[in-house]
């Protein structure tokens, strides 16, 4: 492996002002993670994900007939559907409005890469969707009983599970003075809204 | 996202950006938000009324020449709107009632069962100081006519819905390429930060044929694709736009100042990528859309005689009065693009303009769902004076024949090689007709206006040139006008 494909994403101002788009490839680009696999790792922080792999997919929507098939995508609960998201069945004309909003493609056509947007409607599906409440309430379970009701500790667990390091002492205090008031779940929420949550360094 | 694919066609991507701005422009597509001020202080303020909180804020692109229209209302009539029946008043059918159809060819309808040429069951009149012929089916858009330009002249690709309807949304007859309403946002974004700049409103009948595909974005940016509203009232608009009940506000907000503390001190320590800054900001404008989406589609502070006008007192044309109305409430506060179905899904009993039984019997159905509404929205615009700027558009996706189908029956089959489309408002000559069909409306025979025509007429309203907003994908520099298209420049005044 070159030494250019294992560098870090750390900062270099000096490149920065001569390259700010990283054409020349100065440092590993931040990414975000594509969107299935953004809802995946809600899936497996929160202990819910089904690892079964092959078989048929699993199918997130209902269907009418009105003299042709009608897909509504829904959220559907249960084990079956908790799969990882490439067992989903993609249907063009009933997509996820999740999915969407993190650019899973249009599945009736090819791109070579994927474009990565930011936009309001992407931040509301991740804010009030009730797939990513469901996780965030299941992580919050999770972390309560392996802590033994310990909210320190719950809380620096859930830091260990959702960004795979320590909360630092700011984040501590700020999630300390945020569940005090309100339930484990809204901390763990944020942290799966958050965006070290969906970005690789 | 810049630099995300260092190595491969990025330099290539959006191309017509690739000047000086070519950066600024790429952020803005990519992030739908721009970098500045991260003020977190209004998201605890409650009041919706705080002036901050309610300042939109503008992304607007340059677009390539001045504009005429600032932006667009689209209905689309689907299932295919008869024009022998409608604005494209036929004589020769009266004289030629019950005879064969001579001398036109193959036969060009989709179930291949002609019967004899049928005159239009509907009384045809002259309105307005343009002399327009319409049929009785619409009394109330007939008083419109000194405001439109009829096309008699379209001509469409096929003579199946769901094709024919793809390309009248996305210039191709294939689903997958970028809708009409996603070209226009990635060349022209937004005005108003706060909404969606390519709205869809639904009949409340259903769906129209492809469903979602004929508002996707294709392989343009996801942030470019239609939103489409849930019209069925009593739905809020936009999923997942409020906050679940089971939360309370004060704990959403709790956790929302926890999660932007976090996301702020993330892009601190991860410097250099604007994508970082962009979410912190998603997140503000999330938030602020959680007002402004309700408040622009709340119906109730206008008044009684505007609804009345709209026929939304009427249950027949309620539906597509609520979302005519609601089209000039997005308008109105930035939305660019609004785009209004009238007809849901295909099939028996028949729930758009589909007239294969009876022409008399749909149309009429039809008809009364729409009249209202769309008249009270031209002249609701022009009242306000944005039918100055602002573009409607009248289209389905082809028309039907002047035969029966089959023999003896009342109805009419599909048919592509002539029907009648209108533009209306910035910058198109009011009261006029552009185009013929043929003595019987079967064959475009005075300047024939494919679908290619019509985007490009539109884009050029919008100050876009088709030509070159481009889009580099899978080695094309794609078009909505493919490689065709010529502007109509005789439509505008």
């Amino acid at each position: 492996m070159s030494a250019t494909y294992r560098q870090s994403s750390t900062f270099n101002p000096p490149a920065f002002s001569v390259d700010s788009d990283n054409t020349w490839l100065w440092r590993f680009a931040p990414r975000r993670l594509e969107g299935e696999i953004v809802r995946d790792a809600m899936l497996a922080v929160s202990g819910q994900l089904n690892p079964e792999m092959h078989g048929p997919s699993f199918m997130p929507f209902i269907v009418t007939k009105f003299n042709s098939d009608f897909y509504e995508p829904i959220d559907p609960i249960g084990a079956e559907f908790n799969r990882r998201t490439i067992y989903r069945a993609n249907i063009n004309s009933g997509k996820s409005p999740m999915l969407d909003a993190l650019d899973c493609p249009d599945p009736s056509i090819k791109i070579p890469a994927r474009r990565v947007t930011t936009t309001p409607l992407a931040a509301l599906a991740l804010m009030n969707n009730s797939f990513v409440h469901r996780q965030a309430m299941h992580l919050a379970k999770r972390i309560a009983s392996e802590a033994n009701g310990n909210q320190r500790q719950a809380i620096e667990l859930a830091f260990q599970i959702c960004f795979g390091r320590s909360a630092t002492s700011d984040e501590l205090s700020l999630s300390l003075e945020l569940v005090e008031n309100n339930e484990l779940t809204s901390l763990c929420w944020a942290l799966m809204n958050a965006t070290e949550f969906m970005y690789v360094n | 996202m810049k630099a995300r694919f260092p190595n491969s066609h990025r330099n290539y991507d959006a191309v017509r950006f690739l000047d000086t701005e070519a950066s600024r422009r790429k952020l803005l597509f990519d992030s739908a938000v721009g970098l500045g001020g991260i003020a977190l202080a209004w998201l605890l303020q409650k009041d919706s009324q705080s002036s901050e909180s309610s300042q939109p804020t503008s992304m607007e692109l340059e677009p390539h020449f001045p504009a005429r229209a600032k932006r667009i209302v689209q209905i689309f009539c689907g299932g295919g709107v008869s024009h022998i029946d409608t604005f494209d008043h036929k004589l020769e059918l009266e004289r030629l009632h019950g005879k064969s159809i001579d001398n036109k060819g193959e036969n060009i309808g989709f179930f291949g069962q002609p019967g004899k040429i049928m005159k239009s069951p509907f009384e045809f009149q002259q309105h307005g100081q343009c002399g327009a012929w319409v049929s009785e089916l619409f009394p109330n858009l007939s008083r419109c006519v000194d405001d439109i330009a009829f096309i008699h002249s379209m001509v469409a690709k096929s003579n199946n819905h769901t094709p024919a309807t793809f390309q009248m949304n996305s210039g191709f007859t294939l689903n997958g390429f970028p809708s009409m309403g996603a070209w226009i946002s990635y060349g022209l974004g937004t005005v108003n930060e706060n909404l969606p700049t390519f709205v869809v409103l639904p009949d409340p009948a259903g769906l129209p044929a492809g469903g979602s595909i004929n508002w996707t974005a294709g392989f343009l940016p996801a942030s470019h694709q239609g939103v489409a509203f849930r019209t069925q009232s009593g739905r809020e608009p936009i999923e997942d736009l409020q906050t679940p009940e089971s939360i309370s506000s004060a704990s959403r907000s709790a956790s929302l100042e926890a999660l932007q503390a976090l996301n702020r001190q993330y892009a601190e320590r991860n410097l250099g990528d604007s994508s970082l800054v962009a979410r912190v900001r998603s997140y503000e404008l999330a938030a602020r859309m959680q007002l402004t989406v309700p408040e622009a589609t709340d119906l109730d502070e206008e008044s009684e005689a505007t609804l009345s006008e709209y026929g939304i007192d009427d249950s027949r044309s309620a539906g597509l009065g609520r979302n005519c109305l609601m089209a000039r409430r997005l308008l109105e506060r930035g939305v660019r693009f609004v785009q209004l179905f009238s007809g849901g899904a295909f099939g028996q009993p028949r729930n758009n303009w589909d007239a294969h039984e009876s022409v008399i019997e749909n149309h009429s159905k039809m008809a009364a769902t729409l009249d209202k509404p769309v008249a009270a929205l031209i002249q609701d615009l022009k009242r306000r004076g944005m039918l100055e700027d602002t573009l409607v558009v009248w289209c389905t996706e082809f028309g039907r024949g002047p035969a029966t189908q089959g023999i003896d029956k009342p109805g009419r089959d599909h048919h592509p090689n002539a029907f009648t489309c209108f533009l209306a408002g910035a910058g198109i000559k009011p009261g006029f007709r552009y185009g013929a069909s043929d003595e019987i409306g079967y064959f475009a025979v005075e300047n024939p206006v494919t679908i290619h025509d019509f985007h490009a007429t539109i884009l050029h309203l919008l100050g876009l040139d088709h030509k070159r907003l481009t889009y580099y994908h899978n080695g094309i520099q794609r078009r909505l006008t493919d490689v065709h298209g010529s502007v109509v420049t005789e439509l505008f005044n």
